[in-house]
């Protein structure tokens, strides 16, 4: 038992590092970097291979990979945050909107962001793991609460979709009302043509030949990216001191992006992203550091619940979820007791969890230090191309008109000065119509 | 033209490329044997359905059979309108579940009917000679009645001299050589290797003179 901890605790660890890395790589998707571990897979089983000299079962292999892509995922959730942060910031006098984070950069609070962040994230592990029971029982028998919410799905995402624009507001009057509802619906009909084309990788690599990554790196990536380029924003010194917030704030931005990151676990067809937008309209006007805490809060519940969502109803949420299910037997979460293998998936969560903290604020601080000696511009242009040579490599021709197109879609929403969250009408759309069974 | 107009003009235009690319390149049907090159795509096939399990949570699980291939289908959201034995086209991605390849659909309304099980009358003999078409799915056969038991009784073919063995929870009734026709699964029976008829209810069976 004790050899078998020790493995699990290792593995967690490695996963964890894993993310990092992968976390600070600014446009790679945790989905995508679970498959690409998902596809590494059989040579990490063969690598590993020699434990089963030392009374190692297979199966116990193949679960210790499963941990190791579940930490990655988590770790990923926290370190994703830097390059948000530090990268793509436009000019604070010629952008007509801007996101917190970039706001707190150009204001010198770059670390203050980050430590924000690793607290959002953590502090959702911690109310995972609070409401891990209620989470069952409410979701799952007796309540079956997911049942009555995916009965009212579409008018949910409906709902969403509306609150989502009828919250835009401008000193025109509805001027913005309408620039949202042209965005929400561009983008779910470049979203409904998109998603099902047939994409090829010129690698080969046919798990990550999918539409959705020149989607979302073209909404919502490079956009931020480019005006950065365009407008040369002067960052300023970055300070490392922190400024006392309010603790019951945060604690209500965690609870609000944990509670919201755990419904979006849950449902088909909705990602964090939704979960962030409701969660930010539940917190608007409570300053840029709350939102920084809701929007890392929801993405780690997101992680963490879809963990969850895959024992109660036993179809995966995510990526990651998907490659673990490859890998080890499924178990219900009938009863009170966990099934053993999400006790091992909790404990890696937990472990990857607090080492991803104390990383994500001390790379935060590495990076505030040395950002000035970084050419701002240059390195953006770098970013950018990475971006572009990625999706070529992932989703060939076809992917690159579709990062174009994403990217022009993405541009409307800083230029005319309305939430980029509309452009969520790519993934919202789709779902809502194919729902209705148009 | 400033660069905010460009940049919606382009994005329209975009669109439409892609949509154009996508009638080009978009497969309309896929054929159950190769859904295997279609991962992550949504694709449309054609097939009857076999082996319906409704799941815990509303959701359901279902074979879809187009000769002798298969493809498993996972109905998220699952109403009850479908039925063994129905002619569908399932519009749907294709996923990997454990290792094998199936057709995830949001609701059953991405179902499309093709045509109801119960809209073809097939004579006993036709079960005989493709017995697999039928196995696992609702049939509605026309024949002569034979030996009659408390239980079961045997559905005959005069002409070929087929006798399909029907179970049922009562056989009041019945008489042999009366016409009639039944509405069940088409089941195998692996302990007696043997083919066989499984009313659901008397009720729901439809007996025709």
């Amino acid at each position: 038992m004790l050899a078998e901890l020790f493995l699990i605790l290792l593995f967690a660890l490695l996963g964890t590092l894993f993310g990092i890395l992968t976390g600070l790589i600014p446009g790679i998707h945790t989905n995508n970097v679970a498959l690409i571990l998902l596809s590494l897979s059989p040579a990490f089983i063969a690598g590993f291979g020699f434990l089963v000299a030392f009374g190692v079962s297979p199966e116990f292999i193949m679960l210790l990979v499963a941990v190791m892509i579940l930490s990655c995922a988590i770790a990923d959730t926290f370190a994703d945050f830097i390059p948000a942060i530090f990268l793509g910031a436009p000019d604070d006098d010629t952008a007509l909107s801007i996101l917190p984070a970039h706001s707190m950069l150009l204001d010198g609070r770059g670390y203050e962001a980050t430590v924000l962040s690793a607290v959002g994230s953590f502090g959702a592990i911690i109310f995972g793991f609070a409401l891990l029971l209620p989470f069952r029982f409410i979701m799952g028998e007796p309540v079956s609460l997911y049942v009555l919410l995916r009965n009212w799905m579409v008018f949910i995402l409906i709902g969403i979709s509306a609150l989502l624009i009828l919250t835009e507001h401008d000193e025109f009057g509805h001027r913005s009302i309408l620039i949202a509802t042209f965005l929400f619906l561009l983008s779910g009909v470049f979203g409904f043509i998109v998603l099902d084309m047939p994409m090829s990788s010129p690698l080969g690599v046919a798990a990550l030949s999918s539409a959705l990554f020149p989607a979302l790196t073209g909404l919502f990536g490079l956009p931020t990216l480019l005006l950065s380029v365009s407008s040369a924003p002067e960052i300023p010194e970055q300070k490392t001191e922190m400024r006392k917030i309010s603790k019951k704030e945060t604690t209500a931005s965690i609870l609000s992006g944990s509670i919201f990151g755990s419904i979006m676990g849950f449902l088909p067809g909705v990602t964090s992203a939704q979960g962030t937008v409701m969660s930010m309209l539940a917190r608007r006007k409570k300053g840029n550091e709350q939102v920084v805490v809701t929007l890392s809060s929801v993405n780690t519940a997101n992680a963490f619940f879809v963990l969850v969502t895959f024992f109660l109803i036993m179809r995966p949420r995510s990526g990651a979820m998907i490659a673990v299910q490859q890998l080890i037997p499924l178990e219900a979460w009938d009863g009170i007791l966990m099934p053993l293998n999400l006790v091992y998936l909790l404990l890696a969560v937990l472990v990857s969890a607090a080492v991803s903290f104390f990383a994500t604020i001390w790379l935060g601080r590495r990076f505030a230090q040395a950002f000035r000696k970084i050419p701002y511009a240059k390195l953006n242009v770098t970013i950018i191309t990475f971006l572009v040579v990625l999706v070529f490599a992932f989703t060939g021709f076809v992917g690159l008109l579709a990062l174009l197109v994403a990217t022009c879609i993405g541009l409307i929403a800083p230029m005319y000065g309305v939430r980029r969250s509309h452009c969520m009408g790519v993934l919202l759309l789709p779902v809502i119509v194919r729902m209705m069974g148009v | 033209m400033n660069f905010r107009g460009f940049v919606v003009l382009f994005s329209v235009l975009g669109i439409c490329a892609l949509y154009g690319i996508s009638m080009l390149s978009q497969p309309a049907d896929v054929q159950i044997g190769k859904i295997g090159g279609y991962e992550g795509m949504y694709v449309k096939a054609r097939g009857t359905i076999t082996d319906l399990q409704i799941m815990k949570y509303g959701s359901a699980s279902m074979k879809l059979r187009n000769n002798t291939s298969y493809i498993q289908i996972f109905v998220e959201s699952y109403s009850g309108n479908l039925s063994a034995g129905d002619e569908v086209e399932v519009s749907g991605r294709v996923e990997q579940y454990r290792g094998e390849y199936e057709i995830a659909v949001l609701n059953d309304r991405a179902v499309k009917m093709l045509k109801k099980w119960d809209e073809e009358i097939l004579f006993v003999s036709q079960l005989a000679q493709d017995p697999e078409k039928y196995r696992g799915t609702n049939v509605k056969v026309t024949g002569k009645v034979g030996e009659v038991y408390t239980k079961i009784f045997y559905l005959g073919d005069e002409s070929r001299g087929y006798a399909l063995r029907v179970n049922s929870s009562s056989t009041s009734g019945l008489t042999k050589g009366k016409n009639v026709m039944v509405s069940g699964t088409f089941v195998f029976d692996s302990e007696n290797l043997r083919y066989q008829l499984d009313i659901q209810s008397f009720e729901d069976a439809n007996y025709a003179r």
